[in-house]
């Protein structure tokens, strides 16, 4: 039973709007999670996003964030922080935006009582599949907060004694097509 | 004297669209649409393996993952001559159906019915009265009393809470809502419901393509699928048999409520059967194939021209050189280098930014052209060229909705009134219903074949030496969609995508002709250019998705109205 979902969002085609998928490789690269613990690339879904944050105790999502602070910065928002901006739903670049599936999920009594954003701030969101050197040095931090947070919650991530080579599959000259 | 209304961006869609129009005595005379993100997907592409290239374009776009991942590999298949196994193309052809049943469902409940739909009445509801008006619509257990206080109760919870949220971008109040409480709670109601059977609909996708968004279950030359009935880590019969009843659910939902909200909405907007026509060329392609060589197919495509059903010639299979032949992109108002208009496999994406020029560049997205014509595409494209074939089930839907409709209303409506904003709506849920009952004989089909002994799921491609061209057709949610490739040596030479919303959205060409969004609202009535509802709605009608470049959580929400005027 999946109890906990790391959800990256975020499209691999824009240089650094791709960190969260970043990230998430090197976690699942760099860690053993605990069976109850789902690692899923959601990419830009949308209103799709609304079944991946259901029916769960908590949710940790992964994405590039407007500011404040320079390229690179990390920031933590919580389900207070993400429903309380202001009153512009929707609106965003990408819409139906975290904000608004977060409050479909409310309405339908689904919304996870815990709700974690690790925001990192882009650089460059141009067409491309390299992330910037700023947000590339910012993912190993991302990396840790995130541990931190699961081990918050009283999940234990384990680190591999051999890390696997991260699974950057866009970055890759050729695809494993076995 | 006329007024420039500016709506940036337009709200609930998928993606970044810029609408300008100018209003003179309440009525649209000039617009413009906008495409506000660049795609350069070939710039990713160029030099890739062919048989990668659907991991990226399903990437162009979060929300369309599965059909810009089935075009590339069928763009491939096309430029190779490959044959796949008729399991694959099942495989292929329920995934599609499945994910345009999810799309529809969201589309109508979840991103455009409050323009139509005023939650905050929905307060002022006697339930038992409004079941009684669920109860003539259709015999859906949901229209009960009880589920729609239960509905009402928890809309008044959040009311009161000051969380109205998501439903803040409503015009509440505004002159042109016109539904009765009662009728405004059950589409109410009906708002959560589909919540519960789009994701069902999108279970099925996931069930078939390893995950959803982003399959994971296709190749080219077929799908990844491995097949054994009685094997656990593949797809077997308990995985069938819950496909099958996932997608049976979902029909009951369209049938019994998507189907008949349409028709009573459309039977209280009368007068919105009689604006938003726009471009009526209409442009669709077949799709569901029925054999592994893809010579028959499930749904006919064709195109209409001047809206006459007289008109229609069909598209005679993905090879018909009539469609292959007859597509350019043109970028004269378009901010990319040059003014002249090429075809796909020909194509070029230079970006060349200039301000918004009313009269020069104003649009990321390219204009496409058939035969030097811009052309309607989606659902209504596709029900009108299947019903001027005679194709049974669009007839059979087509007019179900429009004698409802035509009832309640107390008019006779013809097909006519389908080149309409309203008329999309229908459209769609006509569509919806089709491909609801195709479902089940598409999974009989693969559970036979199967069960003859055919396990085949795949055969392997082989890349020749020199040059070769392929496009990969597929009738999308929003309408057709084309993914053009070259190969040359085994790798990708050039690659573009033209899709629906590039029809749709498009600006002018370089004959300065209007593209269909920019054409549907001329003539539309805008009552309060501070509130312009009327242009959401026309907008809305053609379920605008232009998420394909930059997704960014912006915890500010946006600092700027979505509404400017001029």
């Amino acid at each position: 039973m999946i109890k906990t979902r790391i959800l990256a969002l975020g499209n691999i085609l824009v240089r650094d709007d791709g960190v969260g998928p970043y990230l998430l490789a090197i976690l699942e690269a760099n860690w053993e999670f605990p069976k109850q613990v789902e690692l899923v690339d959601a990419g830009t879904p949308g209103f799709d996003l609304l079944p991946l944050i259901e029916d769960l105790e908590s949710i940790i999502i992964l994405d590039a964030v407007k500011g404040p602070g320079p390229p690179g910065s990390v920031h933590c928002s919580d389900r207070a922080d993400i429903l309380s901006a202001g009153l512009s739903l929707g609106s965003g670049p990408h819409d139906p935006n975290l904000r608004s599936v977060l409050f479909e999920a409310e309405l339908r009594g689904t919304a996870p009582d815990k709700v974690m954003l690790v925001g990192m701030v882009p650089s460059d969101t141009s067409v491309g599949t390299e992330l910037t050197e700023a947000v590339m040095v910012a993912v190993s931090e991302a990396e840790q907060v995130v541990i931190d947070i699961l081990a918050d919650q009283g999940v234990a991530a384990k680190r591999r004694a051999n890390p696997r080579q991260p699974e950057i599959w866009w970055n890759h000259g050729a695809v494993n097509h076995a | 004297m006329s007024k420039r209304i500016t709506v940036d961006p337009v709200t609930r869609i998928e993606g970044h669209l810029r609408i300008d129009v100018e209003v003179e005595n309440g009525h649209v005379v000039n617009s413009w649409s906008s495409g506000q993100m660049w795609r350069g997907i070939e710039t990713i592409l160029k030099g890739r393996d062919p048989r990668e290239a659907w991991l990226f374009t399903q990437r162009i776009c979060g929300v369309c993952t599965s059909v810009h991942a089935i075009a590339s590999v069928r763009a491939v298949e096309n430029a190779l001559q490959l044959q796949i196994p008729l399991n694959a193309q099942l495989i292929r052809n329920l995934i599609l159906v499945a994910h345009s049943l999810h799309d529809h469902i969201v589309h109508f409940y979840h991103l455009s019915a409050l323009d139509w739909v005023d939650v905050v009445s929905c307060l002022q509801a006697d339930p038992a009265k409004a079941a009684v008006i669920g109860e003539s619509l259709s015999d859906w257990p949901g229209n009960s009393r009880n589920t729609l206080k239960a509905a009402q109760d928890k809309i008044a919870a959040f009311v009161e809470q000051g969380r109205l949220g998501i439903f803040e971008n409503g015009y509440w109040g505004h002159s042109a809502m016109r539904l009765s409480p009662e009728v405004n709670l059950l589409a109410v109601a009906h708002y959560l419901e589909a919540l519960e059977y789009q994701r069902r609909a999108n279970q099925a996708v996931a069930i078939l393509g390893g995950k959803t968004p982003n399959l994971q279950n296709l190749a080219v030359g077929g799908v990844a699928n491995a097949i054994n009935l009685d094997n656990q880590a593949t797809l077997n019969m308990e995985k069938l048999n819950r496909i099958r009843q996932l997608l049976r659910e979902v029909r009951e939902f369209v049938l019994k409520v998507y189907v008949p909200d349409v028709i009573a909405i459309g039977s209280m907007y009368p007068e919105w059967l009689g604006y938003g026509a726009g471009v009526t060329d209409y442009l669709s392609v077949p799709d569901l194939p029925l054999d592994a060589a893809a010579t028959r197919f499930d749904i006919p495509g064709g195109t209409i021209m001047n809206g006459d059903p007289g008109t229609i010639e069909a598209l005679h299979g993905w090879t018909d050189p009539r469609f292959r032949d007859s597509v350019k992109e043109h970028v004269a108002h378009a901010w990319y280098e040059g003014s002249d208009s090429r075809h796909p496999w020909k194509g070029e994406t230079l970006p060349n930014y200039t301000d918004f020029q009313d009269d020069g560049k104003y649009s990321w997205v390219k204009a496409p052209r058939f035969l030097g014509k811009p052309m309607q595409v989606g659902p209504l494209a596709q029900v009108l060229t299947g019903f001027a074939q005679g194709h049974e089930l669009t007839t059979k839907y087509a007019n179900h909705v429009l004698t409802s409709v035509g009832n309640m209303a107390g008019v006779e409506l013809g097909v006519g009134v389908l080149h309409s904003t309203l008329g999309r709506h229908a459209a769609r849920a006509i569509r919806a219903a089709v491909l609801a009952d195709m479902a089940d004989n598409h999974w009989q089909m693969l559970v036979n074949n199967i069960g003859s002994g055919d396990l085949e799921i795949c055969t392997p491609p082989v890349f020749p030496k020199g040059i070769i061209e392929g496009v990969g057709l597929h009738e999308a949610p929003r309408g057709t969609l084309s993914h053009w490739i070259v190969i040359e040596d085994g790798k990708i030479l050039n690659y573009q995508a033209v899709v629906p919303s590039t029809w749709n959205a498009g600006p002018r060409d370089e004959n300065d002709v209007l593209g269909p969004y920019e054409a549907s609202l001329v003539g539309n009535p805008v009552a309060d250019s501070e509130r312009p509802l009327e242009i959401l709605r026309t907008i809305h009608s053609f379920d605008p998705c232009l998420a394909c470049a930059v997704h960014t959580h912006d915890p500010d929400g946006v600092s700027h109205g979505p509404v400017r005027i001029f």
